[in-house]
């Protein structure tokens, strides 16, 4: 015998107590006013990023990028450099001209935009100039973060050949690139984190304290840290394969070298460092032997992947021998 | 698929919610919804990987069959029929959340190395075992039948609680599918919006914006840097607030996407920071859990009834096991035990204390420091992380605050802490809000809504009513909810 009842009284006490009608007028005015709302906001949030009083992050390196790229056209260049902060961050333009007595130009991107970012700005600079070499220059842990969409569709030229994106992909990255409410969010999470150009209160000093706080780290980190080769994501191979076929019809020299990290992640990583030389490699671009470069804690800025600032020069000469197959002193 | 997802928001629910509502209108009926309900909800599922489909229609299956047996029995056949069927759950479960752990484990203690491949996780394996676990119990207990597989398969698998809970019974959920009057579908759909709403802003707006703060502390601390007091003590209680409103957020998105499809779902969180006990924290913190805790491990082990001692005992057993419900690691078996001490010295307390309580207030401040505290070793990455971060929160970091925050200075960080804890202790909960539209399903001794006399009389006129206030503040709450969807993560229990 079931003695449990279907009607249960605590299951009839939890039905609506309001009336039909004015719950159908509710929800009647919802429909219209929720999405009146939304464009409101989406509006202001659009008219903040017009007049600079907010900024996308990753819109504002991109669009630095492409005038870079136009700068450029003109004089055109020899080596073309790709990829994210960790290359951004570490080369030195200048110096590398020196070395070489050759024009390059530096495209770096964000780790949001990885291997897709890659493509898209390798098909705009071959819109305006064909460079005779390609480096893509990335941190060690890019194969771990599969395909960015987002980064697709930011940096693909028009015209270009598209690549099938899943629809729930494409539906996410496409709100997040048009309705990314950098002033809404700040005003919702109370604190202006995204604001330019102002010297707000609350604003943050990470990039010094994050460094004090990485060398007062030591040893440890190298546990934490550490990165294993399952974490690669096999899916992230896809542009990489994309890029290798466009160097190849094209007819130019492209390489991918791992830029810098911190020297525990050599040390500690170095499973998972060869199936991403493996990962890399499969896709169809040679990697740079003596790659990533090993950079000891000193010689770090904000992540574990930014050299500071007064060592670029010497990390840009040890990427160029790198590519030279040389080693590099350390001075 | 996250209920907060451009996703599950703009395409799922809505074709779900037309198909539910033509089907319910056809002539298939009752059939046709619960075959409806169950593909999208499988579909919901195998959205994060069609892989472990087979595992969970695996499980129905034996679950349906061993239930059915358990019913066709009596005496000790039908025992051994549920000690079967527990015996395959848990053995799913164990396999699937602990064996890595045990191997990790092994290896550690005897240096061995095993040739072992990592187990992956699937998502919501502990509360649909344990859902399951009860259904068979309740069977047993003649409290529950299901004999048609489909149902019992929705049952299970009903995506509004399939990934977090609440942990429902089949009494409760089942007799209400399929039985929406008519006239109740669109008042229904928009309470469950509404709901929803309030939901979603709690998980994307706070849970997801403080995140940052909190993964600051405990990723440097795991990285074996030691925080100051300052950062240490603003780390523990960054968490506390993002998994209290990341989890209050899950559990209203849970409660009104069900109420969209006519189902009333308990109550899962009421206010736990308002508790002025530990033991009141557990009655308003995951209340279907505690009440599962309660019912199919505590009292079965004698619960109060067996002396003062031998409860205590059952009262550590039992949230130790808890803990390790939530995760495979020490830091959960950490977690549940400080929650076992914590409840056995409240009882202890309430049984052999004779001096002055504290004052309410105090009592809540207590309870809430408490709580914070234990939060500590529930996300660290270790034991190493955890004991880092106690020594930093007893005075034993560095005198200079050197974390860096993202986003925000110490003094903002600092603010919005002040400004959370407020907005925890001081405004109602959404059980209480939606009262006069809504009567909250509350659990039998676990309170969903403030005793009368302690809750703030202003907060009363904070009820929802069908009005344009209303009807605008839920806009604003879902547009910019919408605009920041897709920079957090997935809800925190959503792992366990």
């Amino acid at each position: 015998m079931v003695r449990s009842s279907t009607t249960s009284s605590d299951l009839a006490s939890a039905g609506p107590a309001r009336e039909r009608a004015p719950l159908v007028r509710f929800g009647l005015r919802l429909l219209w006013l929720a999405p009146l709302v939304f464009v409101l906001l989406t509006g202001v949030n659009a008219l903040a990023l017009r007049f600079d009083i907010a900024a996308l992050p990753e819109l504002a390196n991109f669009h630095q990028q492409q005038r870079k790229l136009a700068a450029a056209a003109d004089g055109g260049f020899d080596t073309l450099f790709l990829g994210d902060s960790s290359l951004g961050r570490m080369m030195d333009t200048p110096t590398w001209e020196r070395i070489t007595g050759e024009r390059s130009l530096q495209l770096a991107l964000t780790g949001g935009e990885g291997f897709a970012g890659d493509l898209g700005m390798l098909q705009r600079a071959l819109l305006v100039h064909r460079p005779k070499r390609v480096v893509l220059v990335h941190t060690s842990d890019m194969p771990t973060r599969g395909i960015s969409w987002n980064g697709y569709l930011l940096t693909r030229p028009a015209g270009a050949a598209r690549v099938a994106m899943p629809p729930d992909r494409l539906l996410e990255a496409l709100a997040d690139l048009l309705i990314n409410g950098q002033l809404l969010r700040a005003i919702v999470r109370g604190l202006p984190y995204s604001l330019t150009g102002r010297d707000w209160p609350f604003l943050d000093d990470s990039h010094v304290r994050g460094r004090e706080r990485l060398l007062g780290a030591g040893p440890a980190i190298a546990q934490a840290e550490a990165l294993a080769p399952s974490a690669i994501k096999a899916e992230g191979r896809l542009f990489l394969e994309k890029i290798a076929a466009l160097c190849a019809a094209e007819g130019i020299d492209c390489r991918f070298a791992f830029g810098p990290v911190w020297e525990g992640i050599c040390a500690n990583s170095a499973d998972y460092l060869a199936a991403a030389r493996a990962f890399v490699e499969g896709a169809g671009l040679p990697v740079v032997a003596g790659t990533p470069l090993c950079v000891p804690a000193q010689d770090l800025d904000d992540t574990i992947d930014h050299v500071v600032q007064g060592r670029m020069v010497f990390y840009t000469k040890a990427l160029h021998d790198r590519l030279e197959g040389q080693a590099t002193t350390r001075n | 698929m996250v209920f907060s997802s451009y996703l599950f928001i703009l395409v799922f629910l809505p074709i779900v919610w037309l198909g539910y509502c033509l089907l319910a209108r056809s002539r298939v009926g009752s059939f046709g919804v619960t075959l409806w309900l169950l593909l999208a909800s499988l579909f919901f599922y195998g959205h994060w990987s069609w892989r472990v489909v087979p595992l969970i229609l695996l499980s129905i299956a034996v679950n349906w069959l061993v239930g059915r047996l358990i019913e066709g029995s009596t005496g000790r056949r039908a025992r051994l029929w549920l000690a079967l069927g527990i015996a395959f759950d848990l053995g799913l479960l164990g396999y699937f959340k602990y064996a890595n752990f045990l191997v990790a484990t092994v290896e550690s203690v005897s240096g061995a190395s095993f040739a072992w491949q990592t187990v992956v996780l699937p998502i919501g394996i502990s509360f649909f075992t344990f859902q399951q676990i009860a259904y068979l119990v309740d069977i047993y207990r003649q409290e529950a039948v299901e004999r048609d597989p489909w149902r019992y398969a929705l049952f299970v698998t009903f995506f509004p609680q399939l990934i977090a809970g609440p942990i429902v019974h089949h009494r409760e959920m089942m007799p209400q599918i399929g039985r929406q009057p008519r006239e109740r579908r669109v008042p229904d759909l928009v309470l469950g919006i509404v709901i929803f709403a309030i939901g979603l802003a709690k998980k994307v707006i706070i849970a997801d914006g403080i995140a940052p703060i909190s993964d600051a502390v405990f990723d440097l601390a795991a990285m074996g840097a030691v925080p100051s007091t300052g950062e240490a003590w603003a780390g523990a209680l960054a968490f506390g607030f993002q998994i209290y409103f990341d989890f209050s957020g899950y559990s209203d998105m849970a409660v009104g996407l069900a109420r969209m499809f006519g189902i009333a779902l308990r109550v899962n969180f009421a206010s736990p920071y308002k508790a002025s006990s530990i033991i009141e924290f557990w009655q308003r913190w995951h209340i279907t859990l505690s009440r599962f805790l309660r019912d199919y491990l505590y009292i079965p082990m004698g619960g109060g009834r067996v002396g003062e001692w031998r409860r205590y005992r059952n009262i550590v057993v039992t949230m130790l096991l808890g803990g390790i419900w939530h995760g495979a690691g020490w830091t959960f078996v950490l977690w549940g035990l400080l929650h076992g001490l914590l409840i056995t010295a409240d009882h202890a307390r309430r049984r052999f204390w004779c001096g002055p309580d504290l004052p309410l207030w105090g009592a809540r401040a207590l309870t809430f420091a408490l709580v914070t505290i234990a939060w500590v070793p529930f996300r660290a990455a270790d034991l190493a992380t955890t004991f880092r971060l106690y020594g930093a929160m007893t005075g034993m970091g560095p005198s200079v605050e050197a974390t860096a925050w993202p986003f925000y200075s110490p003094a903002g960080v600092w603010l919005l802490l002040a400004a959370l804890l407020a907005f925890a202790w001081l405004l109602p909960n959404t059980a209480e809000i939606m009262k006069p539209a809504v009567a909250p399903l509350t659990t039998p001794g676990y309170p969903a809504v403030e005793p009368v006399g302690r809750a703030a009389g202003w907060t009363m006129g904070l009820g929802f009513h069908p009005s344009g206030g209303w009807a605008l503040a839920i806009a604003l709450l879902l547009s910019l909810s919408l605009i920041g969807v897709g920079n957090g993560g997935a809800f925190i229990y959503y792992q366990f």
